[in-house]
Parts: structure tokens; C-alpha cells; sequence
């Protein structure tokens, strides 16, 4: 019997079929929890699920067509699509040419692409006259159509084949150079502070927009308009800042900032939280709390982290044996690069395109909800994509109401689940991450070592120890109640986090790899993380003094 | 008693490597490790200088390299009028008699731990490696032409291309001295090479063994297509394997040996059991292991003997991995990992 999910067809999970033709689904706890919303699947995971198999087909990957995925209570399960042995032995010799552009130089791929993203994001807003985030309003009803149409199946498109693309590349790359780490150093490298050494130092495009917030906090100081910032609301911020001169001109900058860097949602493809540029408190919580710190933390620790990094390349390269210098030479400079792409991807890749996203459907919700079609322009989350699509001409004729309530029952219900982290036999799931390396994106599993007698394990981690005292937070909105030299627990990271990092000790997420925000952003700013704990915001409550082994990666708590 | 001129293989080891060259010098390592070794003994450089002072033919040689003086390293002509001569003063003179009768003394003792009179190779064995240059003798049976092949691997020192290669490197023209191996021949029923690392990518998790029935030299030439097996170095596990089509094989014949067509059931037949080709891949880790780096070995099965008695080691020396760019051997890693 199929799982109903939302009413989108290929996506209903068959517990018998589909675990008996793919052995095991794992449950993409990263991206999908919350559950996610219909308008969510149908769109932006569509294209990711399409990206993840135009990358396999593109790079003639041997082992793998891409991923499959089934929707469970809203949640999805991921799986791969795997190759037969014939296939694989043809697909190699295609794949050693297809790969190896990445290995001589990675940032002659990755530099054109980003910049193609950005001309295509630019060139649709500008072919339409459009600028300000309340300029899409002046569209009418066919170009608002039309510009749906364009960015569901050109730009979601060529987004998501580039992301995926670039994202199976650097997965590779990090999987052979993690093994070959393994193989002979004889340790896990995610775990290993050598191993993190060498990956840290590498400026990528977040950290510039971080750095560009410190800066307006500057600013904001230099006017005289701190008393603004001390206020608590930070729409009362905004309020007070239109009142004087030397706010309007600050505001005005930041205007600026948001222009350019403002494309970006909480929840990256979602499309049910609002964008910066859309709502531009979110900056301003951001920049109360990178004005604590009268120093950027980057900046400072960068020089320090680039000369470790060098040594730690150095010195590794003389223990690797003669043999393999060259081979291990090559994948480290990839592995390097991949991590930075990492995060540099972020802004290019999901944060614009869910921000467009969301400009073209709320409005679409704005006007259904106008025209009576629906009682909320929220609730256009509940709707397919073709379902917008028909309904938009003419607007207003069809009664979308019975397809939203349904769905939102569905979901309300939905959010009260815990969900499963698997389907079928757990015991293959190593096999298909062998298969598919890009799948532990969504699915890193704690390395449990019983002998360190630890309350939590992470899936990876950055180096350093430190004890401190525990702050519980679920959501960035939150990320007020953050004091300085507190450690950070949190169910994940994202760009939306990143403020944090200038301010806290230590970090402990629930999700996330080696190749995750976290783990990135903590070693950049050299503070010591476990990540992929699974549990970490339930078995840790504020207040807690609790220590960070980050060269282990396991968590102490000491206060129980 | 004298000075010691000639001493068994499993005296030595690598410090002997002046005294008796490389290749016996090497030979007697690895049977100090466990690694079996055929019989034999090290025939030694202070023999060979013992032979050129006792016939004269040292004061004839310097005489003859002193007049023709300095030679230019493109003139052949001279280089074969040299080789030609050196070799006849070496070859033409006659064995002192103590020398000859510390050979016999050696062969002898050899005979009587086998019951038989044993064939050998008379092998050269240089301080420095210099691969293929000097001669080696296979199936020789009997003192007097072991006594024979032994200066005439000493005249091979002076062929026109050994000369030519110690003049354009700047070696005198008498600075090759060899030692000679007289070395058990093993009546192998299949032999061949081992590498404890792909000599190809350098992945040192591997084993890589090539074997054809006979005698290990139509592996060694590249002349056919032997059977290939790819060994987990940690395991031991047979990960890969290949059956060649094993065109020929090299057998001994009365004098000397022979290249002999494969009949076709050996051809579809791998020319080594399961248990055999793990106890080559556990000896060469072995040898790897104590010599610190990657070795290429060769090594043979007797077929007078049971297993595992009948595995003999015949050479090790560090593997040449080829150097391909690291990219192609970063890709080759990829594609292992990925199943």
C-alpha cells in the first residue's frame, strides 16, 4: 500500500517494493526536519533530487545513477540508485576524464559556474524591471506566470544541476582523501586534529558577508547610533534608526548590503521564512550580536590558522610514504578546495535561489488570498507547483481551499512525529554510502566508542577542548539569549548561525559531517565542535557545564 | 688457514656486499629473515683479485689499459679492442690450482647434502647494481665448467658495453670486479615475480604476483602473458585474479635451457594454487618489511619438493614504481573505494 505524501505521485513509500528493490532509506535528517511542506517538494527538492542524477549521469559516476527518495509523515528518505556491474566498467575510463578537470584545478570549474549563477539571478530580475523585493507586486498576472515558469525550470534547474555537479566532485574527493588518511595514519580523520589543521584558512564567501556585517556594526558605532542596537525588539531598531540623520544614512547602507547579500531565507529551499531583504530585522539581530565583539574573530585567528595549516601540510606530506606523495599531494589540494566550496557554494547556490523562490510564491499567495482562492498567503506551501500554475490564470476562479486544508491537516499532524531514521536493513546503509558517497550529506552517523565513556559522539568534529557552560538553542531567531563564552547547542548550523561564531566557545549540533557548516565554520574561527550527534539538544539542557572534546570528537556533560 | 675467499650463502648478509657483491650479498640477508634460498656459495672479489695476481693477468691488464691511454667515450673501435683483449687475458689463463680446488671443495659439499651432482647458475654479483649488464649461466653442472663460466662472468666485466658504460661515467677501466654466485638451480614447476606494491599506482595496500610454469625467466622477460593475481596486503586475500595465456615456458634442458609451447590444458590451468600464492605474497611482506621499502621479488617452486619446502627466493630488490602523474593514481583510488 502506498504512504500518502501530500498527494504528489512517485513519492508515496511502498514498504514492501521499495524496501525489497533498494534495501534501506535513510532518513535525511539534515534537510528534512522540520517535515517538509508540499510547495517544498514539488519544487525545490524535485530540482535536488534531479541535480543529484544529472551529476551522476554528467560525471559518468561508475557506481551510481544518483538518489531516490520516498516521503514518509512529510520526512524524506533517501536512497541510491545504484549501478549494475556491466555499467560500471564502461561508465570508469569516461569517469577518470570527466572528474579530472576538478583535480588540476578546481577553481577554474567552480569560479565560471558561480559566476554564470550570479549573471542568470541578475539578468531575470533585471529583464523584468525588478530591483526592490515590493517591486515583483508591479508584475502582472502573466509575468508573475511567466517568471515562475522560468525560475521552476531554467534557474531551479541549471541551479541545481550546477550545486549537485560541484557537490558529488568534492564528495568524491573528500571520500578518497579521507580514506587515504585512513589507510595511513591509521585514524579517523574526521577526528583528527591534523586532519582539520590542514582544511582551515580558506576564506569563503560566508565569512566575507560575516565580515560585512562587523563591519556595519562599525559603523553603526561610529554614527553614535549604538543606543539604537541596544534595543531589544529589532524592528523597534529599525524604527528608531528612520528617526535621525545619521540612522537613515546607516540604513542606507545597509540597504546596499541587502541588495546584494540580503537573497537569503532561514531555511534555505523551504520558502515558508521570510528572506533578509524581505524582512530586514533579520540582518539586524545579527549585527547586535557580532557588536559584542570588538574584534573579528577571523581575521584575528586566520594569520595563526593559514601558518598552522601550512606546517600541518608540511609535516604530513613528509610521513606519507614516497609512493603515494604526489597522489595524496593532488587529493589534498581537492579535499582543500572542497571544503571551502563548501560553504562558499551557500550564497550562490541555495540561499538565492530559495529567496527567489520565495519572492515568486508569496506573492503568488498574496494574490490568491486577495482574489479568496485562500484564507492565508502562507498557505500557498500547501500547493504543487502545477497547481500554481493552473490556478494563476485566470486568478481567482478555482477554490484552492479543499487542496490546502487537507495537506495542512496532514502536516500539523505530521510535525508531531518523530520520524523513523531508517527504512528496511540498516545493515546495507554502508554499502550504499559506498555507493553514493553524496548521500551522507543528508545521513552522518555517530563513530560510538564505547572506551571513552562519552554522553554524546559526533559524526565529525573540529580540534580543541573546552569546558563551559551549555546554551539549548533551536532556531537563529533565538540566537539572542546567546552569551559571550557560552557553548552553542543547536539541532544544526547554517549561514543563518554564523553570527554565533564570533562569540561562543565551543559547539554541539545534532546533524552535520565533515563536509558541514559547523564544522567548517568552527574550524575557521578555531573553536573546537562535535557535530552529528543526533541527540545533543535533547540530552543537553542550558546551563549545563559540559565539555567539548573536539580531538575526539565526543561530548562530556559534567553537571548532570 | 687462509684468508676466507669463498663462503656459503647463508653466511652472509648485507654487510658483505663489498666482499661478495650485491646480489649474494642480498641472498644471504634474506635467508637470515626466514626467506628460503636455494644452496650455494659466494664465490668473493678478494678471490677474483686473488686469481688476476696469482695468473699475472692483473700486471697484463694494467699494462695493456696503460698503453692505449686515454680513450675518448664515442670511440668504439677502442672500446672493442679493449673488450676483446681484457677478456682473453681473463679467459685464457688457467685456474690456479688452490683456487680451483677451494671451488671443487665447495661443489663438492653441495653434491653430497643433495645426493647428487647438483646443476647450477653461475651468477655475477657486483658491489654496485647494475641490472642485465654482466653475465649469468643457467643448468651448469661439473668444477670444470663451473670453473669455466666463472671467468667468463668475470670477462664480462669487459664487454665493449660494460667498458663503454664505466668510461662515459667516469669509472676506471678496471673498476668493475665481480663476485660470482654459484647458486642450486631450481627445477621449478612454475616461478615468477612478486611486487608488494602496484607498481603502476603506487598503492602499497596491494600485492601484485605474475607467474608461468617453468622457470621464472619468461615472467621476468615480459615475453608472455602470465597468470596475475592481486593480493590485500593485510589479508592476504585474493582480491583479483587473471589467467594468462602463458605462451611458452623456460625449462632446463641437458645443457642450458629451452623455450617449450604450452599445451592448451596448461594454458587454461593457473600455473599456482591458492596456498601457494599466499605463502609468495606472505615472504615478499616479509621482505618488504625488513628491507623498509616496496620489493620486487623472484622467486621459484621446486617441483622435488613438497610444499611449502619447495618455495625458493631468488632475488629482492626495491620495486620501481612508475611514475604516473598523481592525479591518474588519485582517480585509481576513487574507483576502488566506490563500489
Amino acid at each position: 500500500m502506498l504512504r500518502d505524501a501530500y498527494d504528489l505521485s512517485f513519492y508515496e513509500f511502498d514498504e514492501e517494493k521499495d524496501v525489497e528493490s533498494y534495501g534501506v532509506l535513510l532518513c535525511d535528517v539534515v534537510h528534512g526536519k522540520p517535515p517538509m511542506k508540499p510547495l517544498y517538494i514539488g519544487l525545490g527538492w524535485y530540482w535536488y533530487y534531479h541535480g543529484t542524477r544529472y551529476a551522476a549521469e554528467t560525471l559518468y559516476l561508475p557506481t551510481t545513477k544518483g538518489w531516490d527518495s520516498r516521503f514518509i509523515d512529510g520526512y524524506p528518505y533517501i536512497t541510491c540508485i545504484r549501478t549494475t556491474e556491466a555499467e560500471r566498467k564502461e561508465r570508469e575510463p569516461i569517469f577518470r576524464q570527466k572528474i579530472r578537470p576538478f583535480l588540476e584545478d578546481f577553481d577554474s570549474v567552480w569560479n565560471p559556474l558561480k559566476m554564470e549563477l550570479l549573471k542568470m539571478y541578475e539578468e531575470a530580475k533585471a529583464s523584468r524591471g525588478l530591483r526592490e523585493w515590493e517591486d515583483i507586486r508591479k508584475l502582472r498576472d502573466i509575468d508573475l506566470l511567466s517568471f515562475f515558469l522560468d525560475f521552476a525550470y531554467v534557474i531551479n534547474r541549471k541551479e541545481a544541476e550546477t550545486h549537485f555537479l560541484m557537490l558529488t566532485a568534492t564528495y568524491y574527493i573528500t571520500g578518497v582523501f579521507q580514506q587515504m588518511w585512513r589507510d595511513i595514519f591509521k585514524v579517523e580523520p574526521s577526528i583528527d586534529p591534523n586532519y582539520h589543521k590542514l582544511m582551515a584558512g580558506f576564506e569563503n564567501k560566508d565569512v566575507e558577508i560575516t565580515r560585512e556585517l562587523w563591519n556595519l556594526g562599525r559603523k553603526a558605532k561610529e554614527l553614535g547610533l549604538k543606543s539604537a542596537f541596544d534595543l531589544e525588539d529589532d524592528e523597534a531598531t529599525l524604527e528608531e534608526l528612520k528617526k535621525s540623520e545619521k540612522g537613515r544614512e546607516w540604513l542606507s547602507l545597509y540597504h546596499d548590503f541587502l541588495l546584494v547579500n540580503g537573497w537569503r531565507c532561514e531555511r534555505m529551499h523551504a520558502y515558508d521564512t521570510p528572506a533578509w531583504i524581505e524582512k530586514p530585522s533579520l540582518g539586524i539581530s545579527r549585527i547586535k550580536i557580532l557588536l559584542r565583539e570588538d574584534v573579528f574573530l577571523f581575521d584575528v585567528e586566520r594569520e595563526r590558522i593559514v601558518k598552522e595549516r601550512e606546517k600541518a601540510e608540511e609535516e604530513t606530506l613528509r610521513r606519507v610514504p614516497e609512493a603515494q606523495r604526489e597522489a595524496f599531494r593532488v587529493m589534498m589540494r581537492g579535499a582543500q578546495k572542497s571544503g571551502y566550496w563548501s560553504e562558499d557554494h551557500t550564497y550562490y547556490c541555495d540561499l538565492y535561489v530559495g529567496a527567489m523562490g520565495r519572492w515568486i510564491v508569496t506573492e503568488f499567495g498574496r494574490r490568491f488570498a486577495e482574489a479568496g482562492v485562500i484564507d492565508d498567503p502562507e498557505d500557498i506551501h500547501f500547493l504543487h507547483p502545477n497547481e500554481i500554475r493552473k490556478a494563476a490564470i485566470p486568478m481567482g476562479r478555482v477554490n484552492l481551499r479543499p487542496y490546502v486544508e487537507r495537506r495542512k491537516k496532514r502536516y500539523e499532524e505530521n510535525l508531531k512525529i518523530e520520524p523513523k531514521p531508517f527504512y528496511g536493513n540498516i545493515e546495507l546503509a554502508q554499502e550504499i554510502l559506498r555507493s553514493d558517497p553524496t548521500l551522507s550529506v543528508s545521513t552522518q552517523l555517530p563513530i560510538v566508542r564505547e572506551e571513552l565513556k562519552a554522553d554524546l559522539y559526533g559524526a565529525a568534529s573540529a580540534p580543541g577542548v573546552v569546558e563551559g557552560v551549555a546554551r539549548v538553542i533551536m532556531s537563529p531567531e533565538q540566537l539572542k539569549e546567546l552569551r559571550p563564552g557560552e557553548i552553542l547547542v543547536a539541532p544544526g548550523t547554517s549561514t543563518q548561525w554564523a553570527v554565533a561564531f564570533g562569540i561562543i566557545k565551543g559547539l554541539v549540533t545534532d546533524g552535520g559531517g565533515a563536509l558541514s557548516h559547523p564544522v567548517i565554520m568552527s574550524r575557521e574561527y578555531g573553536i573546537p565542535c562535535v557535530a552529528g550527534c543526533l541527540e545533543a539538544t535533547k540530552k543537553i539542557k542550558t546551563g549545563q557545564r559540559i565539555r567539548v572534546d573536539g580531538n575526539q570528537g565526543v561530548v562530556y556533560i559534567l553537571e548532570k | 688457514m687462509a684468508e676466507k675467499l669463498i663462503y656459503w650463502l647463508r653466511e652472509l648478509g648485507k654487510e658483505f656486499n663489498d666482499v661478495v657483491g650485491k646480489k649474494c650479498a642480498n641472498l644471504g640477508e634474506m635467508s637470515k629473515v626466514g626467506v628460503a634460498v636455494p644452496d650455494g656459495f659466494a664465490i668473493s672479489i678478494p678471490f677474483y683479485r686473488k686469481f688476476l695476481e696469482l695468473t699475472g693477468a692483473a700486471k697484463e691488464m694494467e699494462s695493456f689499459v696503460r698503453a692505449i691511454g686515454h680513450i675518448d667515450a664515442k670511440d668504439v673501435e677502442s672500446f672493442e679492442k679493449l673488450s676483446q683483449k681484457l677478456r682473453q687475458i681473463i679467459e685464457e689463463k688457467e685456474m690456479p690450482s688452490s683456487l680451483a680446488e677451494e671451488i671443487a671443495h665447495y661443489y663438492h659439499e653441495m653434491c653430497e647434502r643433495r645426493g647428487e651432482e647438483v646443476t647450477v647458475s653461475v651468477r655475477s654479483s657486483g658491489p654496485q647494481s647494475r641490472p642485465g649488464m654482466f653475465d649469468t649461466y643457467l643448468n651448469v653442472k661439473g668444477e670444470e665448467e663451473i670453473i669455466e663460466k666463472v671467468k667468463k662472468v668475470w670477462a664480462s666485466a669487459f664487454t665493449p658495453r660494460a667498458i663503454a658504460f664505466r668510461v662515459n661515467k667516469g669509472i676506471p677501466i678496471l673498476g668493475d670486479e665481480l663476485g660470482v654466485g654459484v647458486v642450486s638451480m631450481v627445477a621449478a614447476k612454475a616461478a615468477g615475480i612478486a611486487f608488494t606494491a602496484d607498481p603502476n599506482t603506487g598503492d602499497e595496500r596491494k600485492v601484485i604476483i605474475e607467474a608461468n610454469w617453468g622457470l621464472g625467466e619468461s615472467v621476468v622477460s615480459g615475453h608472455v602473458t602470465p597468470d596475475r593475481w592481486i593480493l590485500d596486503k593485510g589479508t592476504l586475500e585474493i582480491k583479483e585474479r587473471y589467467l594468462g595465456k602463458k605462451e611458452y615456458f623456460v625449462t632446463l634442458r641437458e645443457k642450458g635451457v629451452e623455450e617449450v609451447e604450452t599445451p592448451p590444458e596448461k594454458r587454461e590451468e593457473y600455473c599456482l594454487s591458492e596456498e601457494e600464492i599466499r605463502e609468495v605474497g606472505r615472504l615478499s611482506i616479509r621482505l618488504e618489511r625488513h628491507f623498509g621499502v616496496p620489493q620486487d621479488t623472484e622467486w621459484a617452486f621446486d617441483s622435488r619438493y613438497e610444499f611449502p619446502q619447495n618455495l625458493f627466493f631468488l632475488q629482492t630488490r626495491p620495486a620501481v614504481i612508475s611514475k604516473r602523474d598523481g592525479i591518474e593514481q588519485a582517480i585509481d583510488i576513487m574507483l576502488t573505494l566506490f563500489k
